[in-house]
């Protein structure tokens, strides 16, 4: 049930951001809203490692057939992501949204990077035309930062549905 | 058992991160170059990729058609303000257009017509109980020297001509009154009758009196004045024969003529104030009241 409400919420903000941006034309500084989704599951312990990186693939494979991005892209860099911080063993969660914010930006620089790394090694010819060098860079931090900003919400969404999965657990009666 | 539960972890978060990565790496890669690895993984992949392409295309579009009926009350009222407004701009335009067209035909027709001719506007109408005019009023009268049995036509045809007159105002009878008498002529042949107004208040209709019956006269002729009389100058058109009753014997046929003016639908009209017999008396007039008061 769990997953089915975290795979509704990644639904959902995929669903979001493309409905908004119908209004607004802010492609270039669109956040990525799963990432931080990604990055609950990879800090959260409670989390088993399979079902977080199974999780992060459904919602990589999501992204990726929303947004138009060759096929994988997303899906590789989000259980990457997962599975780099569940091993960098944060506790995310007790530093406050300060931190969230700092951290969702270090791992959106790190996961913008890897995409761009990615798509450099496969794609033929090399997809930076020359001079360019600098809007890359603008591209890979602008969306990283919107994503920090928005993190401490999409976190809290989380949380939520994490937190009401374990009541419902412990509310459960116990079996004779 | 620990062990191995944690061997089959490793395994599955393995494989799930190396299927994107072959998944991408074979759809990156430039399809002259791509291994045999990769045609195996795009040929396992292009249906699912279909499928979820074609399924993520499918709600997206939902949701975005959804979105956008927020705002389509808001803009369905404003076009269809801007609807409303635009048909009206269209009807006061085809009106402005007939108007137009009629003053056109009415222009045409003062450069046809002998004499002078003095342009008057309908102002009003007494109408039948079935909704058919039986009188018309203009807004020229005896204050512009017209005077009772001045011609009076319109773009169609001949109207009629004025009853009476009072200060700025005439009445006009129509050529369909029963007290009309008009002397015609049948263009095609030349035969010649009087016209009389059958006055029926369902139709607009005409009889021809005193037509010979052995002139030729068929269903769709088209009646002109005659000019004879001097009343009405010559070639106006008055209608189109549309029944022709003949009997075997006396003297004359009876034909019926439907008007060629609609006079529900007269607007504009001119009134031939010179080249008919009455202009001579307003002239007269004229000249009198060079002398004294001026006639009433």
């Amino acid at each position: 049930m769990r997953n089915v409400a975290l795979i509704a919420l990644g639904f959902s903000l995929l669903v979001m951001g493309a409905a908004a941006a119908t209004f607004v034309p802010f492609h270039a500084v669109a956040p990525n809203l799963l990432l931080p989704v990604v990055i609950f599951l990879g800090v959260t312990h409670e989390v088993h490692i399979v079902r977080g990186a199974a999780l992060s693939f459904v919602f990589g494979y999501l992204f990726d057939a929303f947004t138009g991005s060759p096929m994988g892209l997303m899906t590789f860099v989000l259980v990457a992501t997962f599975i780099v911080s569940r091993f960098a063993g944060l506790r995310l969660f007790l530093r406050g949204p300060i931190f969230q914010i700092l951290l969702t930006f270090f791992v959106a620089v790190l996961a913008g990077g890897t995409i761009l790394a990615l798509r450099a090694i496969f794609e033929k010819p090399a997809p930076f035309p020359a001079g360019t060098v600098e809007d890359h860079v603008l591209t890979l931090l602008i969306p990283a930062a919107t994503t920090a900003l928005v993190s401490p919400l999409v976190f809290a969404a989380v949380r939520r549905i994490e937190s009401l999965a374990v009541r419902k657990r412990e509310e459960r009666p116990a079996t004779p | 058992m620990n062990f191995f539960r944690r061997f089959r972890d490793a395994a599955l978060v393995a494989a799930l991160l190396a299927i994107p990565f072959f998944f991408l790496k074979a759809n990156l890669t430039d399809p002259s170059r791509t291994s045999w690895l990769d045609r195996v993984v795009l040929q396992v992949s292009a249906p699912i990729q279909y499928a979820a392409t074609e399924a993520a295309g499918g709600v997206s579009a939902i949701v975005e058609e959804y979105v956008w009926l927020v705002d389509v009350k808001a803009d369905n009222e404003a076009l269809t303000h801007d609807n409303a407004r635009l048909r009206q701009r269209v009807r006061e335009l085809g009106h402005e257009a007939r108007e137009n067209e009629r003053m056109r035909s009415l222009l045409s027709l003062r450069d046809e017509l002998p004499g002078e001719t003095m342009t008057a506007a309908v102002i009003g109408k007494e109408v039948s109980p079935h909704f058919r005019v039986v009188r018309v009023r203009i807004d020229r009268g005896e204050r512009d020297l017209l005077r009772p049995g001045m011609p009076v036509v319109s773009s169609e045809g001949l109207v009629g001509q004025i009853r009476r007159t009072w200060g700025r105002y005439s009445d006009v009878l129509l050529t369909v009154d029963r007290t009309s008498a008009i002397d015609v002529v049948i263009d095609r042949t030349g035969a010649r009758g009087m016209l009389r107004g059958t006055g029926e208040s369902d139709r607009y209709l005409c009889r021809i009196q005193y037509l010979q019956r052995t002139d030729e006269v068929e269903v769709g002729d088209e009646i002109y004045t005659s000019g004879l009389g001097q009343r009405f100058p010559s070639n106006i058109l008055i209608g189109h024969v549309t029944r022709v009753m003949r009997q075997d014997f006396g003297l004359y046929q009876e034909v019926e003529v439907s008007p060629a003016v609609n006079f529900s639908a007269v607007e504009e009209v001119l009134i031939l104030t010179a080249g008919s017999r009455e202009q001579a008396v307003v002239e007269g007039l004229r000249d009198e009241s060079l002398f004294g008061d001026r006639p009433r």
